[in-house]
């Protein structure tokens, strides 16, 4: 009985440990993006970062190249990165690589998308579009919830 | 069991009781950088929306101050959410806490952005700007690093490199406790949870 219900636990860990990292939200060719997410913004707030995972389940190594969105003037991918406690931001030249067989996240402290001139607040439960342009995949449009800051 | 065996299992339950009081009595490890003595710091004042506020009117109060700006995409929200995550978490010693937004970019973040900015993490958190030469003296007496980049070509965006540790001053204004980036909330309110003892 114990052993049975030692078993059970085990099972549920293992279920759980191996669910899907997200959800997948748009894929076209061998790309897949999941969990696409912003924060809701302040009225006045001209900027805001979405995250995502991007997952190239192809053999070949795809290329985030650039980003539009109607939801804002300019989109941008940058980096973050810390540098001694502080905090520096920028552009990724050249685009951003996903290697084949592999998952880029797109998460707070790394890499997001970077909406400039939001045409309106972004407010909480508001769906977005962002339009990602891979050098193989091609133009994809990814829906973004927008979630409380 | 004989007299021996008395005398020796009292002592050792005397040593277990011992090392468990001598471990009460040693400081806790803070998940932050504890400064010890905590270091005085300079009063001042800024503006939020609904007008002027001084640091020392929260004397009682731990302070705990970020320096960002609203057009941060990553890291400030971040922060913030974490914030208001482990206060809601620590439940009723939260009222001893205050938490203060400054904005480093006082061209673009005026008070009532600001406030407006911080208020949405917390209803409870303060948004301070002011003018450029006010922040500028709040940045240098708090050692906090700030520097405006080139703006973009095309739109015109810029952004702002800024110390990204958040600082814990005490219930006397003085410095004690310093959280870097990157530190959970679980962590964050687990210092709380210390602080709120003292």
């Amino acid at each position: 009985m114990k052993k049975i219900f030692i078993l059970v636990l085990f099972s549920i860990f293992m279920f759980t440990a191996c669910a899907p990292a997200g959800e997948v939200v748009a894929s076209q060719g061998s790309i897949e993006v999941l969990d696409a997410w912003a924060r809701s913004t302040a009225d006045g707030q001209s900027v805001a970062g979405a995250f995502m995972t991007i997952r190239n389940t192809g053999e070949a190594a795809d290329r985030l190249l650039s980003a539009s969105s109607d939801a804002a003037g300019f989109v941008e991918v940058h980096e973050m990165k810390m540098e001694a406690g502080v905090m520096n931001m920028a552009e990724v030249a050249g685009g951003l690589e996903v290697p084949a067989g592999a998952s880029l996240a797109l998460k707070p402290g790394g890499y997001h998308i970077m909406l400039i001139d939001l045409n309106q607040p972004l407010a909480q439960g508001q769906v977005i579009t962002i339009t990602l342009e891979f050098e193989q995949a091609g133009a994809m449009v990814v829906p973004v919830q927008v979630v409380n800051p | 069991m004989n007299k021996q065996g008395i005398i020796f299992f009292s002592a050792v339950a005397l040593f277990i009781a011992t090392l468990a009081v001598y471990q009460t009595m040693l400081p806790p490890v803070m998940k932050g950088s504890a400064i010890d003595p905590p270091a005085p710091m300079p009063d001042f004042t800024l503006h939020s929306a609904d007008g002027s506020v001084t640091l020392s009117q929260f004397a009682g109060k731990y302070v705990v101050l970020y320096f960002g700006f609203t057009n941060c995409p990553d890291i400030c929200p971040t922060t913030l959410a974490h914030l208001r995550d482990a206060l809601s978490r620590l439940g009723a010693g939260a009222d001893q806490f205050q938490v203060i937004f400054i904005s480093v970019d006082p061209a673009r973040d005026t008070p009532e952005l600001t406030s407006a900015y911080a208020g949405r993490f917390n209803p409870a958190f303060l948004g301070l700007s002011g003018a450029k030469e006010e922040i500028d003296a709040v940045t240098k007496g708090y050692g906090i690093f700030v520097q405006l980049n080139e703006p973009d070509a095309e739109s015109g965006y810029y952004s702002v490199d800024h110390t990204a540790t958040t600082l814990v001053l005490n219930r006397e204004g003085a410095l004690a406790l310093t959280w870097p980036y990157g530190l959970s909330a679980d962590d964050i309110l687990e210092d709380m949870k210390v602080l709120v003892r003292k």
